[in-house]
């Protein structure tokens, strides 16, 4: 109950800034970079609240982990290949079968985790959720799809995914450093990262076609032995 | 991890180094005006001197030159509302008569240096606060979170180090990593990702099991190191205090604002550069202040008592 009126509370926080950003500036004049901040950081925070009020039970927080340093040994052991890299698809994987909040832990852990090593930087807020959202809204597909799902169907959901993540992380160098923020603007800023991004797509095209098939069994099996359920301690027994 | 980071020469509570940081984040999206970013970058320079970190600044920097060209062609090309005309050209597709003007330059120079300070930024975070100290100061108010994040990171070298042993073991088999085209190349690491992912599933298992046998989740969390609270991280968050009034002081008397189109506008040009920048020097000083405090006075030879 206060995990739901707390996350209310922010998303109403959050409303009511862009509402008040709004009428105070009324003529284009918001502060982007201010407002992109905070509601980057409002986002995060209720993802993170949502995980910490909700009783994750030790195993969830341990496959959670297992999947995100998976994601990111994968970029390890893919390190002969410059532009493709596993991490993305793992973590949309990671979503598909243990839904969107896992989804959005596993990726938000992994951008976090791998900068520990990688270099942390201004990138890295934009990175958890660039990875979170990735996670979480496979999460949302897996609900639609389930079990039934083709190597194919993941591969489209990837593509889609390589080039929306290369526009969140541009999204703050856009919404901070361009005026006017247009459409054109907002194409142009894009372009440069374009080759990134087409290669990032394609890398998780290839890897939904070849990983898939073998992964997708494995990781049902794991979460249907992680739904286990603890039995309640009997009345007679708490007296001891 | 920053390797180039004196963190023995830094005192302060985790939570000290790690707000001034953000105060100095907030300070450069709340305004664009060039006298208060450039006295943040002088400031961010001497703090990341005083401490040991100017290199690590240094190597973002090879990495920043593609964006800060990108932000001041995008700015100078696109924008059309400028009124001082530089140059006038040919029409181009997408970008339309390229008209360059002098605020549209100036605005674009301006994104440049804020997003050095941006940059600098993180590099002093870096140098500050490692990544355990970050983790610990974050335990404290997301339990989960940061132990997930913990344990993703102890796994990560070990996973690494797994990885290594089943691909030696895969070639003792007769799989070839590097022979072949692209694809073959990518698929031959197939079977070392799944061996990977489902001892590293299983190992998680042992992990939980081990968790709940220690108790995990009961009572109050334990830690090793602990923080603790000085004097100097008292004078330092009066010195953040007195600093965010100024800004706010600064931003109601519109000394932060500054208009770029049709033509640059602050309110130097009616009440005189004077008062903007006694309030940009101001602030400064009061920002020069916490990495001067935190930095630890070495002990001399004869005064270790």
């Amino acid at each position: 109950m206060i995990r739901r009126v707390l996350s209310w509370l922010i998303v109403l926080v959050a409303l009511g800034g862009i509402y008040l950003a709004y009428t105070l500036w009324p003529d284009e004049d918001l502060n982007w970079a201010v407002a992109s901040l905070v509601l980057l950081l409002l986002g995060l925070g209720l993802f993170y609240l949502r995980y910490e009020r909700s009783r994750v039970s030790s195993k969830e927080i341990a496959v959670i982990a297992s999947l995100a340093a998976f994601a990111i040994v994968g970029r390890i052991i893919f390190a002969p290949f410059p532009n493709f890299k596993p991490t993305t698809y793992l973590v949309i994987l990671a979503g598909y079968v243990f839904g969107p909040r896992a989804g959005f832990m596993v990726g938000a852990t992994a951008a976090v985790a791998s900068n520990v090593y990688f270099g942390q930087g201004a990138w890295t807020p934009w990175q958890m959720l660039a990875w979170g959202l990735a996670g979480a809204s496979a999460g949302l597909f897996g609900r639609l799809r389930g079990e039934k799902v083709t190597p194919y169907e993941l591969a489209a959901f990837g593509m889609v995914w390589g080039f929306l993540f290369g526009w969140i992380m541009n999204l703050w160098t856009w919404l901070s450093t361009v005026y006017p923020l247009t459409f054109e603007t907002w194409l142009l800023t894009n372009t440069t990262s374009l080759l990134f991004d087409i290669s990032h797509a394609a890398a998780n095209v290839i890897f939904a076609l070849l990983l898939t098939r073998r992964f997708l069994p494995i990781l049902w099996r794991f979460r249907k032995k992680l739904t286990i359920t603890t039995l309640e301690v009997l009345p007679h027994e708490k007296s001891n | 991890m920053s390797r180039s980071a004196d963190r023995h020469n830094l005192r302060g509570h985790a939570a000290t180094l790690l707000f001034y940081p953000f105060l100095m984040l907030m300070v450069s999206v709340l305004t664009y005006h060039p006298l208060y970013l450039g006295t943040e970058l002088l400031v961010l320079i001497f703090a990341l001197a005083l401490h040991g970190g100017v290199r690590t600044f240094g190597r973002t920097l090879k990495f920043s030159i593609p964006i800060l060209v990108l932000i001041l062609a995008i700015n100078t090309l696109l924008n059309k509302n400028g009124a001082t005309l530089l140059y006038k050209g040919p029409t181009v597709a997408i970008l339309g008569q390229i008209r360059i003007t002098w605020e549209a330059l100036a605005y674009g120079l301006i994104m440049g240096l804020r997003m050095l300070v941006f940059f600098a930024i993180f590099a002093l975070a870096l140098n500050w606060l490692s990544a355990d100290r970050a983790l610990g100061l974050s335990a404290k108010v997301a339990k989960r979170s940061a132990v997930t994040v913990m344990m993703t990171t102890r796994l990560i070298p070990y996973l690494t180090e797994q990885s290594h042993q089943i691909g030696d073991v895969l070639r003792t088999r007769g799989v070839r990593f590097e022979e072949g085209n692209l694809l073959s190349r990518l698929a031959a690491r197939r079977p070392l990702l799944n061996v990977l992912l489902i001892s590293s599933l299983e190992g998680s298992w042992q992990v939980a099991e081990s968790m709940e046998a220690r108790g995990f989740g009961q009572g109050k969390r334990t830690s090793y190191s602990r923080e603790r609270w000085s004097r100097i991280d008292l004078i330092i968050w009066l010195t953040f205090l007195a600093a965010i009034a100024l800004v706010v002081w600064s931003w109601f008397t519109a000394w932060t604002w500054i208009e770029f189109y049709p033509r640059i506008q602050t309110v130097m040009a009616d009440e005189g550069p004077w008062p903007t920048v006694f309030h940009a020097v101001a602030l400064a000083l009061l920002l020069a202040l916490p990495p001067l405090l935190l930095k630890k006075r070495r002990r001399t030879s004869n005064g270790t008592s």
